[in-house]
């Protein structure tokens, strides 16, 4: 097996990582510590995936032959019971392990099936049924924050995207003008979040959630017939923006979205727009090779002031 | 002029990785000789880009009626990756990896046009071969990996399923044993680890016959032994590879065991799904404290931020979807225009 220890070693006698550091690599590079912890999370990931599966399957295969209110009032249960025991170590302050975290996000997602369900045969709502999208986001939200957690504000984060949702026949331009409105009442809701000095490690999740769909709607805008200019200037102001923020924070992952997305854009725009083929294809591959050379120097630039 | 990073060069690049070192940091740029790489995202990046490239300058020279374009794109493609690994150093960037490739499959695509497209062996075999190149010249695991999968499509449709399977798995389990050695490049790990994971599954999907749903002989007898010694074998090595291995031929047991118990799907999932969730909680549990240096926390100086964004993008992946009802007024996005939930089922 690969082992850096002589590598470790010799950086350590040369005074680049410290004796603490140094210790604690070096009993990874021997074995002596083998972490399990990403295969455990993975396997806890597919259960959860599993039976979330199988519980949306149930109703749905069960709709006509179980009670509404015997199926409404199992998930509940089962629900509660997820939840039970995150929020007893939230409650005596214990740490709360892998295994509670996707518990967790098991009773979020049984929540969210429940009420989805409870809605589509009561139609408690009436014609405002997708507000139960934001009576979820409301309460995965608070989940999220009571118990810290940052795969429930995931789901609380996925509810209000649904909720702005997709209309079909809508097309291009609305759908993209839907997307970028969410992505700022996400944002907005980082904005508030920040200020208000809450948890630290939720503010990315917000930031990935708003890039993305962000281009996802700039591209949208720039794809569509109308508001295609509109479309080219936020996508080119997203580029700027999230470039900038990846730069100035060290995060790489926001530097590939802006020259990603923006590569994608401006491609299929010109596929659009410039009805020779030849011409095309040669200004898709000067943007292509544009993006790979950009890339390629904001990566060296991070890794530059990385030292 | 070196073609590829030395073995000590490597090892280093390894490590500036691991350290998250910067470009200009003293003891890397002394020890790692000079030469480029970027993150594992960065490379994926790149390599799509590169290979969109690839594809886009083709059609180019397809457009601009070159004769022979296909032979002139690759001699430019092959051309461009050597120099950027040659002059400019680069090494698992993505972008050289990806421009060689398209050059080799270029290449291949060429002589298939000359022999004609109903020689399917032939083929898949120039196109192992291709991925096979590519995978030394740039000792890229996922290339390697490609050319045994190409491989066993040739003797699938060569010989039979099964030879295609047998092959596949002794591909894994060859590549099991080899990885008890000591190599000094970290790249050999690499591709027999990718080897370890991935040709039991291409094996799997060999044996898969999808007219008969009951459980079959050769999927059971190559999957039980190779997850259990899979499973031994990466506790012991401390293998992360070994016990991916594990877990992914568990997955294919199950599955070619669904039938068994003659429950319906959703149960199955429901229980299957209870039953590994409170498995997976008592031993994280137990592993708390570490047993013999095994532990469920997370290793010192681990670099999480590429799974925490996995994580996210998962929890958002599983979350339903809004039924919607057809019969109602849909009105949404709380307020007259605009959308409202996804529709669908769950």
């Amino acid at each position: 097996m690969l082992s850096l220890e002589p590598e470790f070693r010799e950086l350590h006698a040369a005074g680049v990582i410290d004796d603490v550091a140094a210790a604690q690599r070096l009993a990874v590079e021997r074995g002596e510590i083998f972490s399990v912890s990403n295969e455990l999370r993975v396997a806890l990931y597919g259960a959860v995936a599993a039976i979330t599966a199988g519980v949306g399957m149930m109703v749905k295969a069960n709709l006509e032959h179980i009670g509404p209110i015997s199926l409404i009032a199992a998930l509940a249960l089962a629900a509660a019971g997820c939840y039970a025991m995150p929020v007893r170590a939230r409650l005596r302050q214990e740490e709360r392990s892998a295994a509670g975290e996707y518990l967790l996000l098991l009773g979020a997602l049984i929540v969210s099936a429940d009420l989805g369900y409870a809605e589509y045969q009561f139609h408690w709502l009436g014609p405002h049924w997708s507000a139960h999208l934001l009576i979820l986001c409301v309460f995965h939200a608070l989940t999220a924050y009571a118990l810290d957690s940052r795969l429930v504000l995931s789901v609380s984060l996925t509810s209000l995207v649904a909720w702005f949702g997709v209309e079909e026949g809508g097309g291009l331009a609305r759908t993209g003008m839907r997307e970028l409105i969410c992505a700022a009442t996400i944002y907005a809701w980082r904005e508030a979040h920040r200020r208000l000095g809450a948890v630290q490690q939720f503010q990315e999740t917000f930031e990935h959630f708003a890039a993305n769909l962000a281009f996802w709607g700039a591209i949208a805008l720039c794809l569509g017939s109308e508001g295609r200019i509109a479309g080219v200037v936020c996508l080119a102001a997203l580029a700027f923006v999230t470039i900038r923020n990846g730069l100035q924070s060290g995060r790489e992952i926001f530097v590939i979205y802006g020259v990603a997305y923006t590569a994608v854009g401006l491609a299929c725009l010109e596929a659009q727009l410039i009805r020779s083929p030849l011409l095309s294809t040669v200004t898709a591959l000067v943007t292509v090779v544009g993006a790979v050379l950009l890339a390629w120097q904001l990566h060296r630039r991070l890794k530059a002031e990385a030292s | 002029m070196a073609f590829r990073p030395t073995p000590d060069e490597e090892r280093w690049i390894a490590m500036g990785s691991r350290l998250k070192a910067g470009a200009a940091d003293p003891w890397l740029v002394e020890r790692a000789g000079g030469w480029k790489t970027v993150s594992t995202r960065m490379r994926c990046v790149l390599f799509v880009l590169a290979a969109v490239a690839a594809g886009l300058a083709t059609a180019v020279c397809d457009l601009l009626h070159i004769p022979a374009y296909m032979w002139l794109a690759a001699l430019i493609l092959g051309a461009v990756a050597e120099w950027l690994v040659i002059k400019r150093r680069l090494y698992g960037a993505g972008i050289e990896e990806a421009l060689e490739l398209a050059a080799l499959l270029l290449i291949v695509f060429g002589i298939t046009e000359s022999i004609g497209y109903s020689h399917d062996v032939v083929i898949e075999l120039l196109m192992a071969a291709a991925l096979l190149v590519a995978g030394i010249r740039f000792l890229n695991p996922l290339f390697i990996v490609l050319s045994a999968v190409a491989v066993s499509f040739a003797i699938r449709y060569g010989v039979s399923q099964t030879a295609g399977s047998v092959f596949c798995f002794a591909v894994a389990i060859l590549a099991l044993g080899f990885g008890a050695q000591q190599f000094r490049r970290p790249a050999y790990e690499r591709m027999l680890d990718f080897l370890v994971v991935a040709m039991p599954v291409a094996g799997y999907i060999w044996t898969q016959s999808f007219a008969d749903t009951r459980p079959q002989a050769l999927p059971l007898v190559m999957l039980f032994p190779y997850a259990t010694v899979a499973l031994l074998f990466g506790i012991g090595r401390r293998s992360h590879a070994l016990i991916a291995a594990f877990m992914v031929s568990v997955g294919c047991l199950a599955y070619e065991l669904r039938n068994l118990t003659g429950l319906t799907l959703e149960v199955r999932l429901m229980v299957w799904g209870g039953v590994v969730l409170a498995v997976v909680a008592e031993l994280e549990r137990y592993l708390r404290t570490p047993k013999h240096g095994i532990t469920s926390r997370k290793a010192p100086g681990e670099d999480e931020s590429s799974f925490d964004l996995l994580q996210i993008i998962g929890a958002a992946a599983v979350t339903p979807a809004a039924v919607h009802d057809g019969d109602s007024q849909f009105k949404g996005g709380g307020g007259r225009s605009g959308g409202g939930g996804a529709s669908g089922a769950y």
